[in-house]
């Protein structure tokens, strides 16, 4: 069964593939997110939002390399700074792997099979490759991919020893079967992560 | 709307490495009580370890251990596992094979040292670590020492990441894309989430006891869990004869908070009406079922509160018998759904389930009560489930068949 993309949606303002505090403070007011939000969530959570036609029974495949990192360095920051104290609850809570599409579930009442992936060789294709699988086994009319990245002191040296210069993104795809039209979807065989992201947004 | 597998994957072998053991002997003297679980230890004769002692009731997340050691346990026990289910190396690199694996701290770069040393410098010229880190995935690392070429995931949904290893490798079954399919659920005692869960006031500094009115919070483990999948015809055509199959999965999320699980358990309830779908039974069909059990206060109401409204739903007077195997492991995170799942076929095997151990006063606040003395099942019991609950939400349900 081959992939239809249905929709997407792109959130990486900035010429540097940053993502630009200004904008990511507006989505926190616009979404009614709390203000310690951290930029993952706000900018996956948005690029949900401006989804055209996202529905809410969707099964929802999120996949990052990295994941959220300002939540994982500040709870590394936590343990080396009090090697003696606790560390800090939700510094520990929302850096694990599923704490966005957690996130993304309770905002938008999603009550959907989540799936969070993570990998580093050809992790586009696996997660299309999972979406394939759970359209494929007829539960599902459509599914919601996320991929994201985001940067940190260490993210930029994982993505420079991957091959690409630092970027961060958060993208959504809506997908559905290939009765249902829509452009055929998957990235071409080979293609680095990075480079098919920029590719499809044209950055 | 799910609707009934057209095929139920069979378990073709399975492994598991946990405090209860690294043998099904070794697990089952310890279900049936005929060794104490105090002298079981975290599978030394296979992982070569760097904890000296198992820190199963820990009294302070000060003396947590810093990793990794999740690949070696996932290699030890997927290699055991193959040889159960009479798979060699050759055989897998000539088949479609794939490989899932559940996991939270293997996928998550946790060298605390590294990350000082990078916040004092940071154009330090170090990259081992991270380039070691970028190698180590463990779907990845799996794919590379066995050439396989099929489906290749890993999962890291908080706790339910071993069930949704295994739902996830029948996905991929189902849909055709492999025709076997390796299902890892593994994690080691790593002092992030024991810090994490000391801090959120929810361990417990005795050996837990959920379901129980006297319940402190959980304890956490390590271990690994592996489960061979395949169709039933890639099974057939090498001349197996599985003994047991998944008969079904559900998975759902509560929608509600990012932590706490739902109370009235209606992630939970969704999953498991989906499982019971998928595997076209009935609520009354399940002969028993291995909770999440965590030993939390908002796990034993959300599973109780699930397992007495499906009770209600489908006209019971009360739920099938449930239990929880955490005291005898500790909760061990990614690896648990895998764990339990495997626990479950062995007790049907077994004709044994065992009394919820840890549960001595029954907490009345609970809908529903777990087995307080063992169940002999009768003879050509066949279905039994596995419940999951995780961070985020996620509520996941296997259904085990032992196949006649």
């Amino acid at each position: 069964m081959a992939l239809r993309l249905i929709a997407s949606s792109f959130t990486a303002p900035g010429a540097d593939l940053r993502w630009d505090d200004d904008f990511l403070c507006a989505e926190r007011a616009r979404l009614g997110l709390g203000r310690r939000t951290d930029r993952m969530t706000a900018a996956v959570l948005s690029a949900l939002d401006r989804l055209e036609g996202r529905p809410n029974d969707a099964p929802l495949l999120f996949g990052s390399m990295l994941g959220v990192q300002s939540r994982i360095t500040a709870l590394q920051n936590d343990l080396i700074d009090f090697p003696e104290d606790q560390i800090g609850p939700v510094s520990f809570s929302c850096s694990v792997h599923n704490a966005v599409p957690g996130a993304a579930t309770i905002q938008f009442g999603m009550k959907v099979p989540v799936f969070s992936l993570a990998g580093f060789d050809r992790l586009p294709e696996r997660v299309l490759s999972l979406a394939e699988a759970v359209l494929s086994a007829g539960d599902a009319d459509h599914a919601l991919v996320i991929l994201t990245e985001e940067r940190s002191a260490f993210a930029d040296r994982a993505m420079r020893l991957h091959g690409t210069d630092p970027m961060e993104f958060a993208a959504v795809f809506l997908l559905g079967r290939e009765e249902e039209g829509g452009e055929a979807f998957r990235p071409p065989p080979g293609l680095d992560y990075f480079r098919w992201i920029r590719s499809l947004f044209s950055i | 709307m799910i609707h009934r597998m057209p095929f139920e994957p069979v378990v073709t072998g399975f492994a598991h490495l946990s405090c209860a053991g690294a043998t099904d002997a070794d697990a089952l003297a310890l279900f049936r009580g005929e060794r104490p679980p105090d002298a079981s230890r975290p599978a030394r004769d296979v992982i070569d370890s760097a904890i000296s002692d198992p820190v199963f009731y820990l009294d302070s997340f000060q003396n947590a251990p810093d990793g990794p050691r999740t690949l070696a346990m996932i290699r030890a026990a997927v290699a055991r596992a193959l040889d159960a289910a009479g798979l060699t190396p050759d055989m897998l690199r000539d088949s479609a094979t794939g490989c899932v694996v559940g996991t939270t701290i293997a996928q998550q770069f946790t060298d605390t040292s590294y990350y000082a040393r990078l916040r004092e410098d940071p154009g330090m010229e170090e990259n081992g670590p991270v380039e070691q880190f970028l190698n180590s995935n463990p779907a990845e690392s799996i794919a590379r020492e066995y050439n396989l070429t099929g489906p290749l995931h890993t999962v890291s949904n908080a706790c339910s990441s071993g069930a949704d290893a295994v739902s996830i490798a029948a996905l991929c079954l189902l849909s055709g894309q492999c025709e076997r399919m390796i299902a890892v659920g593994a994690d080691e005692l790593h002092r992030t989430p024991v810090a994490g869960f000391h801090v959120l006031g929810v361990t417990s500094p005795f050996p837990c006891r959920p379901f129980d009115s006297a319940r402190a919070g959980l304890n956490l483990g390590e271990g690994a869990g592996v489960v061979i999948l395949e169709t039933p015809d890639c099974a057939r055509k090498r001349g197996r004869a599985p003994e047991f199959a998944l008969r079904g999965f559900g998975m759902s999320c509560d929608a509600s908070h990012i932590t706490a699980p739902d109370a009235t358990g209606g992630g939970m309830k969704r999953a498991f009406r989906d499982a019971l779908s998928r595997a076209g039974l009935a609520f009354d069909d399940i002969a028993f079922i291995n909770a999440h059990g965590t030993g939390t206060v908002l796990n034993d109401q959300c599973e109780a509160a699930a397992f007495a409204g499906l009770a209600e739903e489908a006209g019971l007077a009360v739920p099938p018998p449930f239990l929880s195997t955490k005291r005898f492991t500790g909760h061990t995170l990614g690896a648990a759904g895998t764990l339990e799942f495997i626990f479950t076929m062995l007790m049907l095997r077994d004709g044994f389930v065992p009394a919820s151990p840890g549960c001595k006063t029954l907490d009345p606040a609970l809908p529903c009560a777990p087995l307080t003395s063992p169940l002999t099942l009768p003879a050509g019991t066949r279905f039994a489930a596995s419940s999951s609950l995780a961070f985020g939400g996620t509520d996941t349900v296997l259904i085990a068949e032992r196949l006649g």
